[in-house]
């Protein structure tokens, strides 16, 4: 089924080569070589494409794979577009004082989210094009969240582990405790958490939920900036990808089921220090309230709007993810 | 300038900027009557910011003509529809006024799309058509072309190949007001350039 599906996508592309990335129930991404009109050749470019059903109707299957191509595009540009509007108010605020365009002051100063750009769109064969922002990490692991934090953390319990053989500590307890105490001091991580919970609560004030936040669906970049030369610890920004599940509500349960989708994933990826990884993002999604509302000049409402997502947040925690318990 | 898109390797589309047009209300009755000579994609200028928006137009009606199977074409040509794919609006003559030759367009695109087909023979095509026979007649066929652009339209001709020849030309007024942009509107051109693909992509789904 799945190579009869890669090869479908192939004779639709033409003269585009593939490379499949990864597969999910419903759609499978591929990497092409070229983009799809560009006059630049060689630009990668990442498909991800909805095969047909042949279970399903095909009536019915045309449809629901162009009504679900379609909806997750719009969410990509409804982020995009939220995020420019966002821009424009505070340049408006600075008295047309220009202000740096790039992508990473879109999230840090002025609540946006960074998430991939939209190229094209084939609702008919399910094809959606964007653009290609993976970046390799020193162990030649594609940049995921996922990907960073498993090599910070291995190569953070080798270290410990070696030095543990050197002192000879015996208290595995105590191991465990410092384990955590570095960890935590590992302000890397945690800036790249605080500022991932930031996008997250700029995504949630746009009113989109995501649907399946997980760490692998957080894509890193490295960020060239002039203050960072450290080769080895390049500055990564979070962005969000995978819109799939995603959908379009201002419900506080929403966001808050969210927030908890991401609290379990990140446990079970993250077993040893999901509860500090929880707490960062959900810091920096405070924050992302907080600078909303300073730029509005309306703390308040906005506080208000954030605490009652944490307490419904504590209360999904208690009772899980479904509130019905219907289907 | 040819543009080339790698999905469909058969298409290949001319892109042409003409500046300071003299004779636009000539050009513009001569497309009404169909005539042959003038034959090609008439965009207004000052709605375009960069070659990647032409070009974002070009893949749509392009994708629409291949694989749109109730309706393929929206209007009677797939130039007229490339046109109507630039425009966020759905009426065809309103867009072709906005779009297409207006009032006052002072500078135009012109474009030429060759070697389509038909819907339903693309898998055959790109076997029959590419030997280098046909490929080296299109050139022929494209260079004389843009001999008769030169001939038909009295202006200056040059191709179109990167967006810094749009610089002066676009008007953001005018974008800002026909892609109804409102808070949206941003004057970087790279940023506008990704805003307007995606607003082109998602119109009328």
């Amino acid at each position: 089924m799945s190579v009869a599906n890669i090869e479908k996508a192939e004779s639709l592309l033409g003269d585009i080569k593939l490379k499949k990335i990864s597969q999910g129930a419903e759609a499978i991404i591929f990497l092409a070589n070229e983009h799809p009109y560009s006059n630049e050749r060689n630009c990668p470019t990442i498909v991800k494409y909805r095969p047909r059903k042949l279970y399903r109707y095909p009536v019915l299957d045309l449809q629901i794979v162009k009504q679900r191509t379609a909806s997750e595009s719009r969410i990509i540009f409804k982020l995009f577009q939220s995020s420019v509007i966002e821009f424009n108010k505070l340049e408006k605020k600075k008295n047309s004082e220009k202000i740096d365009r790039s992508l990473v002051n879109y999230v840090i100063n002025n609540g946006g989210v960074n998430c991939p750009k939209l190229i094209g769109l084939d609702v008919y064969n399910g094809f959606i094009f964007m653009d290609y922002i993976n970046d390799t990490l020193v162990n030649g692991e594609s940049s995921s969240l996922k990907n960073h934090l498993w090599l910070l953390e291995k190569t953070f319990a080798d270290s410990l582990s070696e030095k543990l053989t050197v002192h000879n500590c015996q208290s595995i307890v105590a191991s465990r405790e410092i384990e955590r105490e570095v960890v935590a001091l590992n302000s890397k991580i945690k800036d790249l958490l605080v500022l991932t919970g930031i996008q997250l609560g700029n995504m949630h004030m746009f009113d989109v939920i995501h649907g399946d936040l997980t760490s692998s669906n957080i894509i890193l970049k490295k960020y060239d900036s002039e203050n960072n030369n450290d080769e080895l610890q390049p500055l990564y920004i979070p962005y969000l990808i995978d819109f799939g599940l995603s959908s379009q509500s201002s419900l506080t349960e929403d966001k808050a089921v969210d927030l908890y989708v991401l609290e379990k994933a990140l446990e079970s990826t993250h077993p040893l220090f999901s509860k500090d990884y929880s707490k960062w993002v959900l810091e920096g999604y405070e924050l992302a309230y907080e600078m909303k509302g300073k730029r509005e000049n309306a703390a308040k409402p906005y506080r208000v709007k954030h605490r009652e997502i944490y307490k419904r947040l504590e209360a999904v925690r208690l009772r899980g993810r479904k509130r019905s318990m219907i289907g | 300038m040819i543009y080339k898109y790698p999905q469909f390797p058969h298409v290949q589309v001319l892109g042409v900027l003409a500046t300071n047009v003299k004779n636009i209300d000539t050009i513009k009755q001569a497309v009404i009557s169909l005539d042959q000579r003038y034959d090609y994609c008439f965009i207004n200028a000052a709605n375009v910011v960069s070659v990647e928006q032409i070009n974002c137009a070009i893949f749509k009606t392009l994708t629409n003509y291949y694989f749109n199977e109730k309706k393929p074409l929206r209007t009677n040509s797939v130039h007229a529809e490339t046109i109507l794919n630039l425009s966020p609006n759905a009426n065809i003559t309103d867009s072709l006024n906005r779009f297409g030759i207006s009032k006052g367009s002072a500078n135009l695109i012109i474009l030429k799309v060759y070697g389509l087909g038909g819907p339903q023979q693309r898998q055959q095509e790109n076997e029959s058509l590419l030997p280098d026979d046909a490929a080296k007649d299109l050139q022929g066929v494209i260079q004389r072309d843009l001999q008769n652009i030169k001939d038909v339209v009295e202006a200056e001709v040059a191709e179109l190949d990167n967006d810094e020849q749009l610089v002066g030309i676009s008007d953001l007024k005018l974008i800002k007001k026909n892609y109804k942009l409102g808070d949206m509107m941003v004057e970087d051109r790279e940023v506008l350039s990704r805003l307007l693909v995606s607003v082109l992509q998602l119109s009328d789904l």
